[in-house]
């Protein structure tokens, strides 16, 4: 098999989707280094939920390999699947928080199965995780009670709670303020710096990925475009580059 | 065009092809849920939480149910029973129908009613919202964490309502013998139970396990594999009650023959 042991926390080779008749992912090729910020651009619709999807195996591509954080997605035990899971952070683009649960529930829930952590310890780190998104005092508060913006900082927090080694944002900007938006990518800069994690954020948002990224990549109908650092990408002549980044 | 083989195929093929891969998944989920009720580990907060939605919420209506309809059973077998004389045979077959038939399967209806529709619009919604993926995203076990508790709580609660509804039943076949003069509640506690057997008793609560079985694995079944949108919670809802309450009709069928075979 052609699956290099390298020390990226993901790569996918020649990875193709069909929804029926519509390919949705296109040959991808995609690799994320260890501690690297990774941010896909792209226009609504071109496959960036999707291609999130299939790296933590909730969607199955049709053919090409997909290995993150060492282990084969596509081949791998449904056990196995879940241990390591537990080591990803995955904020979704709608935010999916747990309707029943409150804020500190839907916050302790991915930490479940960290049976190490006793309720006191479990207690902190939702207190931890809630300060850093700017709403410790909506500890008990339910997520239908709160504005779409904390419920994507709420989120957010979710994600982060377990010290992922590997962190997928789907659009963690999205439907914030500026102001809020440029602390959110403050925030995941502090991530990436305090837990020596890798992430791929997807975004439209210029400047979040100004903010964030080492690099670039874009997409465009289910495949990669063009790829480099924002400065670069602002130099390209490709029209579908040129809309997505500015000055 | 001339139609080829291969284009008249074509559709009768997908449609063999869908059918195959609904029966793939619906045997995947069963034994799906299975494993995770046999095997465990339990989610018993989660299953206790599900216990308590499910019985407790339906106790009222199963009670006032189940109490009507031993009244009304009794007001309209009177007049029947009084043309032969053997009114004193009604507390003895109103309670028979009650517990060999009446009391399960009108249960089970509710219950397909109330909970199958409550559960799949739960699931479905949770799906189209991505709280499933979230959790599955969590490293958690969906059929552990979310299925296995509705199940094994809609089979628990619906054995131990059908069995309330017996009770109110039976009250309310009483309350049905004492609009016509008082009858002493010792006699016609007697008179009610002399015919029933231990094998009606269990066959019924057997019977009623199966409905809550089917009625619960429906519903998740539903709401797990909703498709997007908010029609697909609303459809989803829809189905479960519609499957589960035909379900209860064919496993009623099938049951009556299965206790024949043993009295
Ligand atoms: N479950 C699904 N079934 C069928 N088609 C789907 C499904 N999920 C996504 N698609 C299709 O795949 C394509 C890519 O969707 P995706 O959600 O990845 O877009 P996106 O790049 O994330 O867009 P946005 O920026 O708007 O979130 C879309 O055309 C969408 O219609
Ligand atoms: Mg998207």
């Amino acid at each position: 098999m052609p699956t290099a042991t390298t020390t990226d926390l993901v790569s996918i080779e020649k990875m193709n989707l069909n929804f029926g008749n519509h390919e949705v992912l296109k040959a991808l090729n995609l690799t994320v280094a260890a501690g690297e910020n990774l941010v896909i651009m792209g226009r609504s619709g071109c496959g960036k939920s999707v291609l999130a999807k299939c790296i933590v195996g909730l969607v199955q591509p049709d053919s090409g390999s997909i290995r993150v954080l060492n282990e084969s997605i596509l081949s791998i035990a449904p056990n196995q699947l879940n241990a390591l899971r537990r080591r990803i952070g995955f904020l979704f683009q709608s935010g999916a928080l747990y309707d029943s649960m409150n804020i500190a529930q839907n916050l302790a829930f991915p930490l479940r199965h960290h049976k190490e952590l006793d309720k006191k310890a479990k207690r902190l780190l939702v207190e931890e995780a809630l300060t850093h998104v700017g709403l410790a005092e909506n500890y008990y508060d339910m997520p239908s009670s709160l504005s779409g913006g904390m419920r994507k900082r709420i989120a957010l927090a979710r994600t982060i709670i377990i010290k992922p080694e590997l962190i997928l944002y789907d659009e963690p900007t999205t439907g914030l303020d500026p102001i809020t938006a440029l602390e959110i990518s403050e925030l995941l800069i502090s991530i990436q710096v305090k837990y020596k994690a890798a992430a791929i954020i997807i975004t439209h948002d210029q400047a979040c990925a100004r903010t964030t990224a080492n690099r670039i990549l874009v997409m465009n109908n289910g495949a990669f475009i063009a790829e480099g650092s924002y400065a670069q990408l602002m130099q390209s002549a490709i029209p579908e580059v040129q809309a997505l980044v500015h000055p | 065009m001339i139609p080829t083989i291969g284009t008249a195929i074509k559709p009768i093929a997908s449609k063999v092809i869908s059918i195959y891969k609904y029966l793939d998944r619906s045997i995947h989920f069963t034994l799906q849920y299975t494993k995770a009720a046999l095997a465990g580990p339990y989610e018993w907060n989660e299953l206790f939480r599900q216990c308590f939605i499910i019985g407790y919420q339906s106790l009222p209506l199963v009670a006032i149910t189940g109490l009507i309809l031993g009244i009304v059973l009794t007001i309209q077998s009177r007049p029947t029973l009084a043309e032969f004389g053997a009114t004193s045979w009604l507390p003895a077959m109103v309670t028979t129908s009650i517990f060999r038939e009446v009391g399960p399967v009108i249960t089970g209806l509710l219950f397909a009613g109330k909970i199958g529709s409550a559960i799949g619009a739960e699931l479905a919604a949770m799906r189209v919202s991505e709280q499933i993926d979230a959790i599955e995203v969590s490293g958690v076990n969906t059929y552990q964490y979310l299925i296995a508790p509705r199940v094994t709580a809609t089979i628990t609660m619906l054995v131990i309502l059908t069995i309330f509804s017996m009770a109110f039943s039976m009250f309310g076949t009483y309350l049905g013998m004492n609009l016509n003069g008082v009858l002493q509640f010792r006699i016609f506690y007697v008179q009610a139970l002399a015919h029933i057997s231990f094998i009606d008793l269990i066959s019924s609560l057997i019977k009623s396990a199966i409905f809550g079985f089917a009625i619960g694995l429906i519903a998740t079944y539903q709401g797990f594999y909703a498709t997007k949108g908010t029609s697909g919670v609303a459809k989803a809802a829809n189905k479960s009650v519609v499957y589960a309450s035909l379900a209860i009709f064919i496993i009623d069928v099938i049951a009556v023959q299965v206790t024949a075979f043993f009295r």
